[in-house]
Parts: C-alpha cells; structure tokens; sequence
C-alpha cells in the first residue's frame, strides 16, 4: 500500500477520533456523560495495553514462551484487590483533587514539593523511552505496511507526518482552560474506542491466522513441533514471581494508568465491574498470542524480520491487505492512546511540581499574573506536551536499532514501582514519613537506574546479580527491597511534623472522614475573601469564581460579608486551585495570599471526629431540631396573639381618652384574660418541662375518678356555655367505688387539656362533648368524646408528641402542642395509657386507661 | 371606606373594629375565613384585613377568592400574622397580599400604612 | 466481608500461579495442539476473573 494513502487514512483515523471526543465533549455538556460507565472505564483501563502488547508478547514467545504473560496476570491481581485498594485511592484523590501521581504522593507526605518534583522527574525519566518505544511501533508499522525505507533524515521520513499529527491531536483536546479539573470526556471515549479497535484488530488477525495454521499444520507437520520454552527453562520461577508481582505493582503507578483509573473515574461504582472486565480484556488481548508467534516464527523467521512485526508481517505474507490495515490501525490505536495519555499526565506533573512552583516563587509573579494564571498554566501544559514529544520521537531516532518492546516496557516498570512503596504505605501506615518516602524514593531509584543502564554503559554490576534472577528481575529485587528498607527505617526513626500527620490520617482513614474532611478545615488560614476570588479568576472565570464561592458558602452556611474569608472557604479555594495547578502549587498561591496558622495533629483529629460524631446523630438531631422550630413557631405564635391584643387594646386606651366607661371596662377584661392565656402557656411549658426532666411532685393517694371530672367540670362549665357547646356526662357505672391511685389535680388537668382539645374541635352551638366512665376488672376508663372535625388516622402517632402540632387544612386543631404532651406523661406518670379514636369528619373520642388501686 | 377584618382572636376584632370605626371607616368583621368571603362577596370592601391562620378557610384562601371575584373588583388585601418569618411573609407577598403587617403591631402604625395603600391603590 | 473475600481470591491467584504449584502443568506437552500451561493460565485467569464478579455483585452486608 502507497506511502501517502496510509498517512491519509492514519490521519483521517485520527480525525474521526477527534470527532468522537467533540461528540462526547458535546454530550457530557447535555450531561448526558458517554463515559460515566463500567464497560467505557474497563476500556479505558486498556490504555495498559499499549504498542507492547499489540506487538511486543508475540515477539517475545518464540524466545522467551509464556512469561510475558506475567505483564498482564500482575495488573489482573491488582484488579481483583482493586475494590480495597484502588478505590481508597480514588477516593483520596477525589477529595484533595489530586490529579497525578506525583501530586498524590506529595500531598500524603505534608505537600513536600520536593517528593512532587522527585517522582515527576522520575515519571519523565522513565516515560520518554517508554514513549519513544511507541513511536517506533508506528514508524515501524507504518514503514513494513507502505514497504517504505525510512529515511535517515528524520523530517524527510514519512512517519514523520504521523508523529507531527498525533502531537497536534493531543493538543487540541488536551490541557483545558476553564475545565473542571483534569477531566477530558472526550479524550477518555476516544481512549476506550481505540481500545475497542486494538481488539478487535487482535482478535481478527489471531482468528485468521489461527485457521491458516491450522491449515499449513495439516500441510506441515514440522509446524507442530515448534516447541514453547517453558517457564521452568526461561528464567525460572523467580524471575515469574518477581516480574509477576513487579507488573501488578508497576500497572497502577504508571502515569496513564493512574490518570485514567483515578483522575477521570466518574463514579467510584464503576470500579466495581472493571474488576473483572478489565481483566477480561486482558485476557481476550493475549488469546491468540501463541498461534501468531508460532506462525510468525515459521513463516517469518528465516527471512529475518523482527519478531515484534510478525502480527503486521503475517496478513501481508498472505496478501490479506484489508486484514494488514485493520492491524496497522489497531497497533496505531495502542500507541497513539498511550502515547496520548502519557503525554497528558507527565505533563501536567511537570507543570504543576516544577514549572509553576518556579514561576509562582518569582517575586510578584501571583500579582502581576493572578487573573491568567489559568491561560499560563495552560500553555505550559502544552509546551511540556510539545517537549516530551520530540524527547520520545529523539529516543525513537537515536536508539531505533537498540532494544525491542518489552524490554524497554519493563525497565520503565521498574522504575515507576518505586513509587509502590510510599504510596501503599501511605494510605494504610500512619507513620509512613515524608523523610522515609524521600528516602525511599530516592534510594530505590538510584538503584534500579544503576544496575539497568549502567551494564549498557560497559559498567559491570555482576557483584549484585543474584543468581537465577534476569537484569531486570535483579533490579527489581534490589531496588523494591531497599526502597522499601529505607521507606520503614526512616519513618520510624524520623519525627512527622503537624501538617504531615494531619495528611497521614487524611489518607490512611479516608473512608472513615472522606463526608467531614470536605467540610473541615485542616488549617486555618487567614486571607481576604477579594484575593481568593482574584486567584480563583485566573482558573475558572469571573462568572465561574462568584458562583462556585457562593455555592460553598451556602453549603458550609458562611457569610460572604467580611474583608477576611471564612478558614473552610480558603480550604475549598485551595483545592479547586490544586485540580488545575496541582497541590504543590496551589499550596503557593494561597499562601502568598494568606496567613497561615498550624494547627496541631490533636486538634486536626478532634475536629474531625466531632464531625463525624455530628454527622452519625444527624439524623436524630435533625428531628430534635425540626421538633424544636416547630415548639418555638408555635409557642411564639401562641404568645403573639395575646400580646397582639394587649398591646393593641392598651394602645386604643391611650390614644382615645373619650371611649366610653363600658367600652373601656370590656377592654380591660380583654387585657386581663389575655395576660391569663400568657401565663397559662408560660405554666404549660413549664410543667412540660419539668415532666420531661421527671421533676414535678405527684402526691399520689386513692381517688375516685368521678371526682376528678366533676371538679374539672366546676372548672368548665362556664368556658363551655360560652363557646356554645353541649357537655353531657355519663357516669352512670361509676357507683362501682373502684378507685385508682393517684394525683387529683393532675388528673384533672388532663381532663380540662382534653376538654378545652374537644372545644377547639366542635363547632359552636351544634358541638357535643361526652365525657363518660367505665371499666373492667382490672382498668378503669376514662373517655372524651366531641362531635368536631376529627383527625386524620395518620397523625394519631403524632399528636401526643411534645411540640408536635398536627397540620390541618382548615384549622388550628391543638393550640400550644403542649396539653396533650403534657396529658399524656401524667397519664404515663399513673402507669395509664391514652389514646386516640378518630377519623376525618366523625368526631375524636380520647380514652384514657388507668389500673384499678387494689384496696388491701 | 368599606373594611373587612377577619381573625379567629375575639380580641384582636374588638380592638380593630373599635380602631378603624373611630377612624370613621364601615367595619365588617368575621370570624373565620367562611364568614369572611360571605361578607366579601355581600358587600364588596375595598381594604380586607386577614389573620392567616383561621379556621374553615385560611387567610391565602380568602385573599385568592376576594381577587378573583369579581373582574372590576380589586380590594386591597393586608395580612396580619403572627407568622413573621421572611418566608411566610414572602409567601403572602405571592398569595396576593398588598401588605404584610406582623403581629403585634402598632395602631398608629397599621392605621397609617392601611391608609397609605389605600390612597396609593385608588389612584 | 467482601474485601476478605477478594483478599482470598488473590492469595488463590498468585499461588495457583506460582511455584511450586506451577511446576505441574510447566510442561511442554499438548492438548489438541494447545499447549497445556497455556491452557493452566487461561483457566486459572478466567477462574479469577468470575469469582471477582460474582463476589462484587452479590449483595453484600
């Protein structure tokens, strides 16, 4: 196929890609997000399989059998342990809006900007070949497809076209200005769409070439008996366990990997089946491994190409050309994804632990620049993409002939599991140190980069070679042992300062705090609330910036009305800032703008588990609380209206001195009724109150209850011929002298609460109100029943509740809320019980139940 | 002028009626919101004065029903209430209300204001 | 319980897939033309990979 047909189809490849992202992008802003699912972000999690994978395991069977499987059995154990330990990741990424590996890590230990800058710069290190071995799968893809001859002239050679596409493509969907932090919709359904076509890609050359060998088998039997290396013979079981352990560790620190499976996770749920159909992937990727590479070795051996071409070699031997692309495309869409996604996230760790930390030192840089910080972030991001670029293309140029795929893979392994250690030990060891990580870090690299590129440099490491152990399984051993030696070692030796124990706790106990931490302030910081907003502009507008603080003070309840900001708003400014420019920067920008106070691990601990505490009785306090606004809108309600007309009536006396003798002697017995009704309530409450607290005095003696409602009846007479109502009593079984035992005026409270209830209830002049006695052999009872408006069944519960005021449509049925409370703890005082017998529109009967006093 | 008052306090009617009386206005009183929208459509006053909270119908139920009587008719409807947080009085800003006055209140204060909203609706 | 289950599963994993278990089917012979340590794999990784499932699916307490 012509040179310049496959750089169009590439290139038109990658711009039905770019059309997939802006349709995505599209969507998400209709929020109707495409990647907020568990299929897109198990395929998302294949940005793993990179050129390696799609080249490189076939290259390596023939020469070293199975054991490139341990690349993918590691990253599945990590995936089945991922619901424990990537998900607390996740979660403490999401609250302290890490975005990267490197910020993770300097957060946990205190925000050391050093640790930042230590792990991007080892990122990078271990990025750029890793990079560069996927710009050579292109290029070498691309040159075996078109048979082109690359030219020695890196701007005369054809893939260089692609390589400059593939730059401006990461551009433009790359680093956002006014974007939520690092999340890329449309990059991330584009990622999973290649993920998709490397697949099938795959599957579709195994398939074919699989039925091919079937068929050469059957022509030549000498094909059966190519022999796989076994384990045992290849390296040995050490060197399995080590690489097996090794690729688990080193797949989830790997800069893309971290940034697809933290950063732009939607939803923590999705994690849960990405457990397995991740791996499931992983699975169906490397089916058809053995058959291409026996195949490839057959057939493609003798004539001397590299075993990582044979997958694209193998269609064009048979002349499937349409096959040939389909593989050209898959491989194009492993490395591009990889190379896309690596390029994002080493970036922003470079522009957020080295290039901004630098500039925001610079004196006056954050007042000269606050309100384009975000177009300055921006554009370093991008000159940093630009960078790592033609750093990854110069590796690919210089070292074109050097390594093949998987070796390159696994010295980048090795180094990027340095980061395991410190991270792992970090959110569950408390004491994991910022001088033990550093340590650790450091110690760890030395090692691995020493003992893997200084044999290429004719330095001799035998010394250290462990017998039995590969290069690169010999490194691991070595650099993961003392890592984590120094790791252990100096944090139990080294002493943690506040901040970095406030972060130890933040991390290793996140589920436990993960609601509080967002809402507490870990410090205090003193700033004023004009320069928050002003940091705040730079990154995410004017517009953005006075809606996002006012959204945070309505949810933390703070006023916006002071010079200086509230200590939970600074916090909050601190993190949105830290999604953009990353903790260690954003750490400088605010405290350029503030005063910061330490506040001790103590204190860090106490606010926390206060939260927490208030958080778990919520609910219950959120009832009380409800309970409580109710008794007080009630109780001042109760106490407005009689005031209201003392007030009013007092007023009319004194502005009209002509009123008449009779006028002004009604309004006077208003005014002394009305204080009576004042004190009435304020009694009430009281008496509730002491009930409540089990103070008040009950002079219990044996009393006949036919007494008790003849002295309330003394009491009432009166208010019921006023209000026009009927009272009818039936005690006719009362002549039993059954007594009970207990307190008279109390009881006969209760009964002037229920009555004074029936009045409110019954319509004046038809109402009705019986009261009657009756009993059986142990209880007597005691009933109140009015031909009123009746309460609906569903509040029946309610209304004995103190401060409980049942709503009804057309009428205030319980003035104060209290006399029936009140009623019913007397009851409950006389071992009684009182209930409720109503419904809408048939009236309420009351029925009270007291043991019968057994005379001796 | 022609006023309705309507309040379940017996109290609170004998001191508004006496109030507005002597200011030389036609009085009305109900006491519940029943008796006040019989009396509304009956004599059609021009200042209904409503307590919220009362039995039958409520104060918003009978400011809704006095607005929408009549095409030509359009009464000034104050609400008096013990209810005095800002979002009760909002919400009877929304019923309709012309003015909210909380409990209690001053005379000379609601004589003045009910006044002012009348000459303010008539012109 | 469910993290303990998945913890198992793992510790199943490595050790199915490690010495001195692996020595057994570390074997250069056949079955149908597939070799038998392959096989061993495939069935050990898809055996991880439905108990994954089935242990984040079901309903835990």
């Amino acid at each position: 196929m012509g040179v310049w047909e496959i750089a169009f189809l590439s290139i038109a490849y990658l711009g039905i890609l770019f059309s997939l992202a802006f349709w995505a992008e599209k969507k998400k802003a209709q929020n109707k997000s495409l990647i907020n699912n568990p299929l897109i972000y198990a395929l998302s999690l294949a940005i793993y399989c990179s050129a390696w994978t799609f080249y490189g395991s076939v290259g390596q069977i023939t020469s070293s059998g199975l054991s490139f499987l341990s690349v993918y059995l590691g990253p599945t154990l990590i995936m089945i342990l991922a619901w424990g330990i990537v998900r607390k990741i996740i979660r403490i990424a999401k609250i302290h809006n890490i975005t990267n590996i490197a910020d993770f890590i300097s957060t946990r230990y205190g925000k050391d900007s050093r640790i930042g800058l230590g792990v991007t710069l080892i990122s990078l290190f271990a990025g750029i070949p890793y990079i560069g071995l996927q710009i050579k799968a292109i290029a070498q893809s691309f040159d075996l497809i078109t048979q082109a001859t690359p030219s020695s002239t890196f701007y005369l050679d054809p893939s260089f076209v692609l390589f400059i596409a593939l730059t401006v493509f990461i551009l433009v969907l790359g680093p956002k200005k006014f974007d939520s932090s690092e999340k890329h919709e449309g990059m991330i359904f584009t990622i999973a769409m290649e993920s998709i076509i490397k697949l099938i890609a795959f599957i579709a050359v195994g398939i074919y070439i699989s039925i091919q060998l079937y068929k050469g088998w059957q022509a030549d039997p000498q094909l059966a008996n190519i022999q796989l290396p076994s384990i045992e013979t290849n390296g040995g079981y050490g060197n399995w366990f080590i690489q097996f352990i090794l690729c688990g560790v080193a797949f989830l620190f790997l800069p893309r990997v971290f940034h697809v499976a933290v950063v732009e996770i939607n939803d923590e749920e999705n994690l849960k089946q990405a457990s397995w159909i991740f791996p499931l992937y992983m699975l169906l990727i490397n089916l058809f491994v053995i058959p291409l590479g026996i195949a490839g070795y057959a057939i493609l051996h003798r004539g001397g190409m590299d075993p990582d071409l044979y997958v694209l070699g193998l269609p064009l031997h048979f002349n499937s050309n349409v096959l040939a692309f389909i593989v050209y495309i898959g491989g194009f869409s492993a490395a591009t994804g990889m190379v896309i996604m690596e390029t994002m996230a080493i970036s922003s760790m470079i522009s957020n632990n080295l290039i901004m930390p630098l500039l925001l030192q610079r004196k006056g840089f954050i007042s000269e620049n606050q309100t384009n910080l975000g177009r300055i972030n921006q554009n370093i991001r991008r000159i940093m993409i630009i960078f790592i670029m033609i750093l990854g293309y110069i590796h690919y140029r210089e070292t074109e002939q050097l390594v093949n795929l998987v070796s390159v893979g696994m010295t980048s392994f090795v180094i990027v599991a340095q980061f395991a250690p410190a991270t792992l030990l970090g959110i569950y060891w408390k004491k994991a140190s910022r001088q033990g990580a550093l340590a650790g870090i450091f110690v760890g690299f030395i090692i691995s980069a020493a003992l893997l590129f200084l044999p290429s440099l004719g330095i001799s490491t035998d010394t250290f070679r462990i017998e039995g152990l590969n290069p690169i399984s010999n490194a691991a051993y070595w650099s993961i042992s003392f890592n984590l030696l120094f790791l252990y070692g100096v944090s139990i030796m080294s002493e943690q300062s506040g901040k970095e124990a406030n972060q130890s706790y933040l991390f290793v106990d996140v589920f436990e705090y993960s609601q509080n931490v967002e809402n507490s302030t870990i410090w205090r910081g003193k700033a004023r609330l004009r320069d928050l907003k002003l940091a705040l502009h730079g990154f995410i507008g004017k517009i953005n910036t006075e809606q996002k603080i006012k959204q945070i003070a309505m949810a933390n309840n703070i006023s916006l009305q002071d010079v200086y900001a509230d200590p939970i708003l600074v916090t909050q400014t601190e993190k949105i800032l830290a999604g953009f420019v990353g903790s260690t920067s954003a750490r400088l920008i605010i405290s350029s703008i503030s005063k910061e106070e330490q506040i001790g691990m103590s204190e860090v601990i106490r606010l926390l588990q206060k939260s927490k505490d208030l958080q778990e009785s919520n609910a219950a306090l959120v009832k009380i609380d409800a309970q409580k606004n109710d008794f007080l809108t009630t109780v001042t309600h109760e106490i407005r209206s009689p005031i209201t007309s003392i007030r009013s009536l007092s007023e009319i006396m004194v502005d009209h001195e002509d009123i008449s003798n009779e006028e002004r002697k009604a309004f006077l017995e208003t005014i002394i009724q009305e204080s009576d009704r004042l004190s009435r309530l304020v009694n009430q409450v009281l008496d509730l109150e002491k009930l409540a607290a089990g103070k008040a005095n009950f002079n219990m003696r044996p009393i006949d209850l036919a007494e008790v409602i003849e002295k309330a009846m003394l009491n009432f007479t009166a208010i019921a011929k006023q209000n026009f109502v009927q009272i009818s009593i039936d005690l006719a079984k009362k002549r039993t002298n059954r007594q009970i035992e207990g307190d008279f005026e109390k009881l006969v409270q209760v009964i002037i609460n229920l009555l004074s209830n029936a009045i409110k209830n019954v319509e004046p002049e038809k109402g009705l109100i019986q009261v009657r006695l009756f009993e059986n052999a142990t209880h007597l009872f005691l009933a109140v029943e009015d031909n009123g408006i009746g309460i609906d069944p569903k509040f029946h519960d309610q209304i004995f509740e103190k401060f409980k005021q049942v709503d009804n449509p057309n009428r205030k049925i319980e003035s104060s809320g209290l006399g029936l409370s009140i009623s019913k703890k007397i009851i409950e005082m006389h071992h009684g019980t009182i209930h409720l017998e109503s419904s809408l529109g048939h009236g309420a009967k009351f029925i009270i139940k007291l043991p019968i006093h057994k005379t001796a | 002028m022609r006023i309705l008052i309507a309040d379940d306090e017996p109290a609170i009617l004998m001191s508004l009626d006496f109030l507005m009386r002597k200011e030389g206005h036609q009085v009305f009183v109900a006491r519940d919101g029943e008796e006040a929208i019989q009396l509304i459509e009956k004599e059609l006053p021009e200042v209904i004065i409503l307590d919220i909270m009362m039995p039958k119908v409520d104060g918003y139920g009978v400011c809704q029903q006095a607005k929408m009587l009549k095409a030509d008719y359009h009464p000034a409807v104050v609400f008096i209430s013990a209810k005095i947080a800002d979002s009760d009085i909002e919400k009877g800003y929304q019923m309709g209300a012309d003015l909210y006055i909380p409990k209690p209140f001053s005379n000379r204060d609601l004589v003045k204001k009910v006044h002012e909203l009348y000459e303010k609706l008539k012109n | 319980m469910r993290n303990n289950r998945l913890i198992l599963v793992a510790i199943v994993f490595i050790g199915l897939l490690n010495f001195p278990i692996l020595r057994f089917f570390d074997t250069p012979n056949d079955f149908l033309g597939i070799p038998v340590i392959y096989l061993y794999f495939l069935a050990v990784w898809l055996g991880a990979i439905i108990s994954t499932g089935i242990i984040l699916n079901r309903n835990s307490k």
